[in-house]
């Protein structure tokens, strides 16, 4: 229906995203200060040539400090998205092409954690599993797999039914061979896109954890300290929280534009 | 008369509480073409994916060249019996190609030495009349016609005994459905397969079938050879049948090629 | 050809092309068509020869990314594009009623099959309810309908194909259609039932009047209820002509391989 050139959201996702992560890789190369020194007589200093970003309460530069951040929440956001996707797959698999009691089990799984707020039920299990990347990666794992094990669950079901399954089972592979083999790959192109989509989902979980103080552990930067700090001073010193705001928001449209641009393409090319 | 390459005895399938086959029985013989004709819900399809181990059966016995047919079956009982559908566009993998299946199969059966999988490959593809360059391209790239090839090939590979092709040709267009029966004419002929060929289409079975079997309602109601029963059916349901066919007009002039079978 | 002259339905120079990715695509060209009142057109063509996008032409229904390019459909003479859309819609959905292939999805599955029939009667030819039911009852008949008042209050889900294939026939009656436009009316139903819809529509087509477009892969089935029978290949006519004629005397080469193609069960 877009009357855009396929492939331009695709483009202009990769731009952003690519941007980012390089900016985060190359962080010591961009940052002319280190982004925990503190320089108590250069404190709440506005945007200058040598501190483009300004600096914060302690007189840190807030450049270093959002570039540096990045390093940390990209991190955090992909590797979290990954022990989910693996549970999630797995699960769905299996579900979808045995149904049966299995099949129900999930289900009620699925349905249950769903049911739930998914920033409420993350931040109640951090909050039990105590503060720091560990109690992420575990609480994310525990409930954002739901998403993927729907999703396969339901494809696999389809696919189940399938001549093209049959006569791979009826050719005499095994069922670990056509689930693994046959099927996944079947999946693969919906969860790519899922997990790009997931991943500013998980981003911002990180962000409000770690604004609230249950996420990543000062002196560590991350976006969400650096906004909790900021606000104190928003009217007056804007720079310190709108900076790394600006950053959450420019990842989450930049991975948002990607798994568009990858659903378009996975469209186009079937 | 030789040994049947297929003896199906007492079969019986319910869906629930419905009965879909009540008791059949009937034989292939070795590199016999057996048609089995029928309407919707007769029952024919469900024979096939009984025959080929897709469902277990609730009563009767499927023995292949003398060897039972049982609810689970053995690497070689399976590559005994192999399956062509009706639709070509679903019964392959969207991601997987003719070339890459063919090899799978090839391996996993260990049919030929490591160092000949792809010569084994090329020899299959040589005997549908497929190309190795259309081999390699995605189903979605290939014709209807292409993919029942592919569809043959997966089947023919395993070097089966028996083939069940249910409904092979009616999701195709006509000027390729011709070349599709001949292809199961040479397979008999050249690597003595025998055929179940189940099909609503009585002109197939004419073209195609050595003998025909009529169901109606779960089950056979007449059968024999296909000169005899299409040319004077006994059962009034067979004679329906026939009636209902749409034929040409006598004065369409058409080769009359196909008349004669291949 | 005079205008005056022109009765019918006449299709002249229709184009339909659709847009893929960022190239429009011709999909059927220079199709040129008449179809009187009390006689058959058959189109006959393989998948993807655009046999079906003429139909849906006719009735606007061509999916979205689909337009008619080029040429005039109509109506005695009234040309259906130009027409206010009103006007166009009630010549369509009044003077020509539509028969789709699968009877399954073409009835609405939480109404009454006589009830659907009778809505047809009371709001395109405005009866009152009382006669519209009567009416629709009456129609359930023509199509040769079992048992047609208890099979009045049954739902779809109820019918078997061939029976549903009857009522979606009888609604497409209860307009009073001057034409029938048919696809693949048969091809989802069992060949005992096919012939009683073809020997039907046959009836149907004599005894009201009524002019016939009939579209279908299969040469035998056309060449059953058609006077008339246009051969499509790749968006074009290639062959056209009283069917008795083509038949016998094909001029191009494709519809010689068609006919050759042709499995015959009389030896």
């Amino acid at each position: 229906m877009t009357s855009t050139r396929p492939g331009a959201t695709l483009v202009a996702g990769l731009a952003v995203v690519g941007t980012m992560i390089v900016l985060a890789i190359a962080a010591p190369l961009v940052t002319g200060h280190d982004p925990t020194a503190l320089g108590l007589t250069a404190g709440l200093q506005p945007p200058s040539w040598s501190h483009p970003f300004g600096t914060d309460q302690l007189g840190r530069d807030v450049w270093a400090r959002v570039v540096y951040a990045g390093r940390t929440d990209l991190r955090v956001g992909v590797l979290a998205v990954l022990a989910p996707l693996a549970v999630g797959t797995l699960l769905g698999l299996l579900a979808g092409y045995f149904g049966g009691p299995l099949d129900r089990v999930v289900r009620f799984v699925i349905d249950t954690v769903m049911a739930f707020p998914f920033y409420v039920i993350v931040l109640a299990l951090v909050a039990v599993l105590g503060t720091g990347e560990r109690s992420i990666y575990l609480a994310l794992a525990a409930v954002a797999w739901v998403n993927y094990a729907r999703v396969v669950r339901n494809g696999t079901r389809g696919f189940a039914g399938e001549n093209w399954v049959a006569a791979a089972r009826g050719g005499g592979l095994s069922r670990r061979r056509v689930i693994g083999r046959h099927i996944l790959p079947n999946a693969v192109p919906q969860l790519i896109v899922l997990a790009v989509t997931d991943v500013v989902f998980v981003i911002l979980a990180i962000v409000t954890l770690s604004y609230l103080g249950l996420g990543i552990r000062p002196p560590t930067p991350d976006w969400g300290t650096m906004i909790f700090d900021g606000q104190a001073f928003v009217t007056t010193q804007w720079w310190i929280a709108v900076f790394p705001g600006l950053a959450v928001l420019v990842t989450g449209i930049g991975f948002s534009l990607l798994a568009d641009g990858l659903a378009d393409l996975y469209r186009e090319r079937d | 008369m030789s040994a049947p390459l297929l003896k199906v005895d007492g079969l019986r399938v319910e869906y629930g509480r419905t009965v879909a086959v009540n008791d059949v029985s009937f034989e292939v013989a070795p590199g016999e073409i057996v048609g089995l004709v029928g309407e919707s819900g007769s029952g024919k399809t469900t024979i096939g994916r009984a025959v080929a181990g897709f469902l277990t059966p609730g009563a009767g016995s499927i023995d292949l060249a003398g060897d039972r047919l049982g609810a689970t079956r053995s690497l070689a009982q399976r590559r005994g019996v192999q399956m062509v559908f009706q639709d070509p566009y679903l019964s392959l993998n969207p991601r997987l190609s003719t070339w890459s299946m063919l090899r799978e199969l090839v391996t996993v059966h260990r049919l030929a030495p490591k160092a000949q999988v792809d010569d084994f490959v090329r020899t299959v593809l040589g005997e549908v009349a497929l190309t190795e360059e259309l081999a390699r391209v995605r189903p979605s790239r290939l014709s209807g016609g292409q993919r029942q090839r592919a569809a043959i090939a997966r089947a023919v590979v395993l070097r089966p005994q028996l083939i069940v092709a249910d409904e092979p040709t009616s999701a195709l267009d006509v000027s390729v459905q011709a070349s599709i029966l001949r292809l199961f004419a040479s397979l008999r002929t050249e690597l003595g397969v025998g055929f179940l060929v189940i099909s609503h289409d009585l002109s197939l079975v004419r073209f195609l079938c050595d003998s025909v079997l009529v169901m109606q309602d779960g089950e056979i109601v007449e059968r024999g050879p296909v000169a005899e029963v299409l040319t004077a059916p006994q059962h009034p349901y067979t004679q329906r049948l026939l009636k209902a066919v749409p034929r040409l007009p006598s004065y369409a002039k058409t080769s009359g090629n196909n008349r004669e079978k291949p | 050809m005079s205008e005056l002259a022109e009765t019918g339905l006449t299709v002249r120079g229709l184009a339909v092309t659709a847009r893929r990715r960022r190239e429009t695509v011709t999909i059927v060209s220079d199709i040129d068509l008449t179809l009187a009142r009390g006689e058959a057109v058959g189109i006959v063509g393989e998948s993807g020869s655009g046999k079906s996008l003429i139909l849906k032409a006719i009735m606007a229904l061509l999916p979205s990314g689909v337009t008619a390019t080029a040429g005039e459909i109509r109506l005695d003479g009234t040309e259906l594009a130009h027409a206010p859309a009103r006007a166009a819609r009630a010549a369509r959905g009044h003077r020509l009623g539509l028969i789709l292939q699968d009877p399954s999805t073409a009835l609405d599955p939480l109404m009454r099959v006589g009830d659907q029939i009778a809505e047809v009667r009371r709001h395109v030819v405005g009866r009152d309810g009382a006669s519209a039911r009567a009416e629709a009852l009456e129609l359930l008949e023509q199509v040769q309908i079992p048992d047609a008042a208890g099979r009045y209050r049954a739902y779809p889900h109820e019918l078997s194909g061939g029976q549903r294939q009857r009522v979606v026939i009888a609604r497409a009656l209860a307009g009073e259609p001057e034409f029938l436009l048919c696809d693949e009316p048969t091809t989802a139903l069992d060949v005992t039932v096919q012939a009683e819809i073809l020997s039907l529509l046959d009836d149907l087509r004599t005894s009201r009047a009524m002019g016939l477009l009939f579209v279908s892969h299969d040469l035998a089935v056309v060449s059953q209820v058609s006077t008339q029978l246009l051969v499509m290949r790749h968006g074009r006519i290639v062959e056209r002509g009283a069917t008795e004629q083509v038949l016998t005397a094909p001029s191009h080469p494709y519809m010689r391989t068609l006919l050759d193609s042709v499995i015959e069960l009389t030896a």
